[in-house]
């Protein structure tokens, strides 16, 4: 990945970007799901016991949530180790980030993700890892408004009767807010994505959703949950379920179903299969514990397979040819190298014939 | 080289997860068993990781003691958009060495035209192809060096066959229980005891250093294996094995030591053709009472490939050979295995892999009101004994297939 055009960062290799614009003026734009900054450390810099960063914005909201994150030689990205912030938006931002805890056990990559920061732009002037000599210089930079920096260790932990939230606490897209409870589609393609939740794998049941569809004309409400975790954006789980609302409201308990080596749930996001212009009423969201999931297991709604990524011969063709397409480099040399070979077993063959 | 960037068992991943984490953290002992087949692969990605994308991302290793991947990070580099280019590289190790051994099968052989018969068999046999392209395990590795024993054999040089043979037992601990074939085979009526002992002592000093070697470095030198697999030597199930710790082994052990009695007894010195016989009878015995996964079976062609050089006519061990072939891949596709890891690779974001129509599951549902005589278990056991009866024959040949008179004439003059 070409890096030099990130002024800031250009001593330091980046790993990967999503949903993350690089400008060739070295500015980036902030896309709307899942974006972060994957970025190694270099081999002399991983006793470093501090970030120094300094950025120029524009097009900001009054207020974002970011946070940076840790892998070590011991630990990965799990979202055990992290500074979680929100920022004031300003135009201009320096801040230092102590890190000295983790100098035993050898930094390797940093995740900077931001949320709520759509279309945020964002030039970054300098980004540097400090080390211990020098690390007073910097503390000046750790600014009495973005304190007090969480440093956050398991995740929090689920209330044994469950958490209830409202809907004003969602991000919402594709919907039109028309106040309290009630949401009106606004494309096809709508989806709540929750607040911060960081409850561990172990503790999380499942989400319960008491809904109110009054306007629509269907009888079946399709939706699917995904959640994301330190490790993994929301590709985790993604199951179409369909729901009966003939009645115009329905109760729905959906599990999450932990997978190995994931460990705290981050957000979760429910999309689901619109009728444009329908009105909803969320009456009520509870993230539901393991220990309360059996007097909940009867509203599992009907799971139907996503008609995109079922295991049939067809998918597997498309999604062969996706990836083909994504990686012609390789293609083109493997045809060549395909070609080249059938030739020469073509060309020894007509030679043996021949003599 | 068609197959080889499509499809993929998680184990490949496992392995070459690996061998990144090593090549990236400077790791050179990473465990007790399969030393030399690491040390190839990482020789070869050494050479090919600038080729690979986002490595950091899609190998992370977390946990040394886990290495082997669960689902979601096999689903990570599966979901990957360069995972094509990821198996291609992967791979290359396994198909340098299946073209090597190719060129050893076609040295091996005084007649040319049942080398050609050979080399068709070896290339063309769905069992290799699937263990090495397919499923994408190492076993090209070792049996490379296996072929290249039998040849050294067949020239007479015991002692750098046993050199091959370690090299061979250290890329895949199974191949420990031939060692006795090796053994036994290198005795010659035709010596002086004092001769054969001092070959088979010396070759059997080497095989028992090459054991050995790998917890010794990690006694003196005072290594760690990072990824915690144990070796040969302290391995309780090869211990086990030659202990007859294990009594459903018993009839292994039977047919193991009855194939050595056998082996010995033989009245001619064709050292090659009783490493040959013995080691394809002793692993055949092992498949006839295990199943466990559709690849290892892979240990088995070479030796009856190799084995088509002796008898007078080459129709019979060929024949046993294709049989074997045959009804192990109906047996496996019926099984299931087959349709298995080529699911986990096509389609990495679904769980509910349960639905692929595959071939058990839409028999299952054709047959479902024809009664229990048609049911899926019985048609499976039937493909089953099948399989096995075709390992008995192949068994029979590969014991039959001694070496015609005039080669054996030909061996005595030179």
């Amino acid at each position: 990945m070409n890096t030099s055009a990130l002024l800031g960062l250009s001593l330091l290799q980046i790993i990967s970007v999503n949903s993350i614009d690089l400008h060739d003026d070295g500015s980036i734009t902030i896309g709307d799901i899942d974006p972060y900054l994957h970025i190694e450390v270099p081999e002399k810099q991983r006793e470093s016991t501090g970030v120094f960063v300094s950025y120029e914005m524009s097009n900001y909201p009054e207020k974002y949530h970011s946070e940076l994150l840790f892998s070590t030689n011991l630990h990965g990205i799990d979202g055990q180790y992290r500074y979680s912030f929100r920022l004031d938006g300003k135009k201009d931002t320096t801040l230092f980030i102590p890190i000295d805890f983790y100098a035993d056990e050898g930094l390797e990559t940093l995740r900077w993700d931001f949320d709520n920061c759509k279309g945020c732009n964002i030039k970054i002037t300098q980004f540097s890892l400090v080390q211990d000599g020098s690390k007073k210089n910097y503390e000046q930079y750790i600014p009495e408004d973005y304190k007090p920096l969480t440093f956050v260790k398991g995740g929090n932990a689920l209330d044994e009767k469950g958490v209830h939230y409202t809907i004003e606490k969602f991000h919402i897209s594709g919907f039109e807010h028309l106040g309290g409870k009630y949401l009106k589609v606004k494309n096809d393609n709508p989806f709540i994505v929750s607040p911060l939740l960081d409850f561990p794998l172990t503790q999380l049941g499942g989400v319960y959703l008491k809904l109110g569809v009054p306007s629509t004309q269907n009888s079946t409400l399709y939706f699917n949950l995904g959640w994301r975790t330190y490790r993994l954006g929301y590709r985790t789980k993604l199951r179409l379920r369909k729901q009966d609302v003939s009645n115009k409201e329905t109760e729905i308990f959906i599990p999450f179903i932990p997978l190995s080596n994931e460990k705290i749930v981050r957000k979760f996001r429910l999309r689901f299969e619109p009728e444009i212009g329908d009105v909803w009423s969320f009456e009520d969201i509870m993230m539901i514990p393991q220990s309360l999931v059996s007097q909940y297991d009867h509203l599992i709604p009907e799971l139907v397979d996503y008609p995109g990524e079922v295991a049939s011969w067809s998918n597997i063709m498309r999604n062969g040819f996706k990836k083909m397409a994504r990686d012609l480099p390789f293609f083109v040399v493997y045809l060549l190298g395909l070609l080249g070979v059938l030739s020469g077993l073509v060309l020894s063959f007509l030679r043996n014939k021949k003599a | 080289m068609i197959i080889m960037p499509f499809f993929c068992h998680v184990d490949l991943f496992s392995e070459f997860r690996r061998v990144v984490h090593s090549i990236n953290n400077d790791i050179y002992f990473p465990q007790q068993s399969r030393l030399v087949t690491f040390y190839i692969e990482y020789a070869f990605l050494s050479v090919f990781q600038p080729f690979l994308k986002d490595s950091h991302l899609v190998f992370f290793l977390e946990d040394l003691a886990k290495s082997t991947s669960n689902l979601t990070d096999y689903f990570i580099f599966t979901n990957h958009p360069n995972v094509f280019r990821h198996l291609f590289i992967f791979k290359l190790p396994y198909l340098l060495f299946d073209i090597l051994t190719m060129w050893v099968i076609w040295l091996f052989f005084d007649d040319k035209q049942r080398a050609k018969i050979a080399v068709m068999l070896w290339i063309f046999n769905p069992i290799t192809l699937y263990a090495s392209y397919f499923f994408g395990r190492y076993e090209a590795i070792p049996l490379f060096f296996i072929a290249l024993t039998a040849l050294l054999l067949k020239k007479e040089k015991f002692l750098t066959a046993a050199i091959c043979l370690s090299l061979a037992i250290n890329s895949r601990e199974i191949y420990v229980v031939i060692a006795p074939v090796f053994i036994i085979s290198l005795y010659n009526e035709n010596l002086t005891w004092r001769k054969n002992l001092k070959t088979i002592l010396t070759a059997g000093f080497i095989l028992l250093v090459s054991v050995v070697i790998p917890p010794l470095l990690e006694h003196y030198l005072h290594l760690t294996p990072a990824f915690a697999q144990g070796s040969v030597y302290n391995d309780s199930r090869a211990n086990g094995l030659y202990s007859m710790a294990y009594h459903w082994f018993y009839p292994l052990i039977f047919a193991y030591f009855l194939t050595l009695f056998v082996i010995a007894a033989q009245p001619f010195s064709r050292h090659d053709y009783k490493f040959l016989a013995g080691s394809g009878i002793v692993i055949a015995s092992y498949f006839m009472i295990t199943h466990h996964s559709a690849h290892y079976v892979a240990w088995l062609p070479l030796f009856p490939i190799l084995l088509i050089n002796y008898p007078k006519k080459a129709r019979n061990i060929s024949l046993a050979i294709v049989f074997l072939c045959l009804s192990w891949f109906v047996y496996r596709i019926f099984k299931g295995d087959i349709n298995l890891f080529t699911l986990f690779l096509a389609a990495p974001f679904n769980f509910e892999l349960t639905l692929f129509p595959s071939l058990p599951r839409t028999y299952s549902r054709l047959v479902s009101e024809l009664g229990p005589l048609f049911s899926t278990d019985n048609v499976l056991n039937s493909l089953h004994t099948i399989y096995a009866g075709a390992l008995v024959f192949l068994i029979y040949q590969m014991h039959k297939a001694r070496p015609q008179k005039q080669l054996l004439q030909t061996k005595e003059r030179e």
